[in-house]
């Protein structure tokens, strides 16, 4: 079964925002038990400490802090807090044993809505009730994420099976008119910033399909996000697409992608620079060199900041070939 | 702190299949007494009660909720912090 640290601030904004938000929501799945809280002594101190405020006292007096608190205690996975002396990874270094207790717990989520800990790179999934919710479906029937039409008009449904947490381990699975197909991959082609249409590989053959624009939006689209714009660790897949010399520069469309989503960097050089990398070699490097440069410059970058040098012509201005 | 509260030994005649239905109920902790399992059921039902109670105070909307929650949280943390 699942297992959650969930950050305070969600467990208080359960307390007193609408049931029906991501966070009403996760602590009804919790009530449902379809996943386990897991808790530590300073976890429940401050939801403590936090429901006992003043500014709470609307919602708390009358012992329902105290109650709400023990059910959540009653019915979670007790662990302990982490020393202190950890290396901070966080914007605010108070929010570390969260990230100390999902590690140590080896949970499947941080549940949090603080962009502090929700924009950090960590090696535990943190993500934010709605998104945690999504990763709470029945893994037989699987999440529905996508429809839309073929070139030949044919209806295409598209769906993950699995945790949206561990993104390698998604299947997807498809319909073609209402029949099941075998899908064994999808890539998310980013044409002039547009994101709606996707390649699928399948048993019935590789074709292009465009997000029908009269589905309803997609109630999974962040987890799919998530699988589609996922970073291997080995870095972006880069290809050098094609090469050219226009007006006194080299040109080279290189395609970054991780098998599921790409997009074309256009990196453009001076003869002189052409030559710099070439170091007495081949003029212009070669397409390998090229390709290999990008991967080693973008090794880090996630989804979205490639996106942002898709937008726009990169210019290598010199120096060394970085690889 | 909670896990300190005051306790009162009081003894109950409880349906066995109650008990066992509750034990099933706890994520599996089959370490747990039966006195701890009922304990904890009622605790479960308890707090369900005490958070329909407390949203029937009236509820504030997703982002002022949680907005509130991360501000409240986060000067208790630097609170602490100090401490």
């Amino acid at each position: 079964m699942t297992r959650a640290v969930v950050d305070p601030s969600v467990l208080v904004s359960a307390f007193i925002g609408d049931p029906e938000a991501g966070p009403g929501r996760l602590v009804t799945a919790w009530r449902d038990r379809r996943f386990v809280l897991v808790v530590s002594p300073l976890l429940i101190n401050e939801l403590t400490d936090v429901l006992g405020r003043p500014k709470f006292e609307r919602w708390s007096s009358q012992g329902r802090a105290p109650a709400y608190i023990a059910a959540l205690r009653a019915r979670s996975e007790h662990r302990s807090d982490m020393p202190s002396a950890q290396p901070v990874e966080v914007r605010d270094p108070d929010d570390h044993y969260l990230v100390a207790l999902a590690r140590e717990a080896q949970a499947d989520y941080l549940v949090s809505v603080d962009g502090d800990l929700l924009d950090a790179e960590l090696d535990v999934s943190v993500v934010d009730p709605a998104v945690f919710g999504a990763g709470l479906h029945d893994p037989v029937e699987g999440e529905h994420f996508f429809t839309g039409r073929t070139q030949a008009g044919r209806e295409l449904r598209l769906y993950y099976q699995g945790s949206v947490s561990h993104p390698t381990g998604v299947k997807i699975t498809g319909t073609l008119d209402g029949v099941a197909i075998e899908i064994s991959g999808i890539t998310q082609r980013m044409e002039r910033g547009s994101e709606s249409s996707v390649i699928v590989r399948s048993d019935q053959g590789t074709f292009t399909a465009l997000a029908d624009p009269a589905a309803p939006a997609e109630a999974h689209s962040a987890a799919l996000r998530r699988y589609m714009e996922h970073r291997p660790s080995g870095g972006w897949r880069t290809e050098v697409e094609r090469s050219r010399f226009e007006e006194g520069e080299w040109q080279f469309d290189v395609l970054v992608t991780n098998d599921r989503v790409s997009a074309t960097v256009e990196l453009r050089m001076s003869e002189t620079v052409a030559k710099a990398w070439a170091d007495g070699g081949q003029t212009p490097p070669s397409d390998q060199m090229v390709a290999e440069h990008v991967a080693v410059w973008l090794r880090g970058a996630d989804w979205a900041t490639v996106r942002r040098h898709a937008l726009h012509p990169s210019t290598a201005l010199g120096g060394r070939l970085r690889r | 702190m909670l896990n300190q509260m005051a306790t009162r030994k009081i003894n109950l005649t409880l349906d066995e299949e109650l008990v066992r239905r509750a034990r099933e109920q706890d994520l599996g902790e089959s370490a747990k007494s039966d006195a701890q399992v009922v304990e904890d059921a009622l605790s479960v039902y308890l707090g369900l009660r005490a958070l329909d109670e407390a949203r029937a105070q009236g509820t504030l909307g997703p982002a002022e909720a949680d907005e509130l929650a991360v501000a409240e949280v986060r000067a208790a943390r630097r609170a602490h912090s100090r401490a």
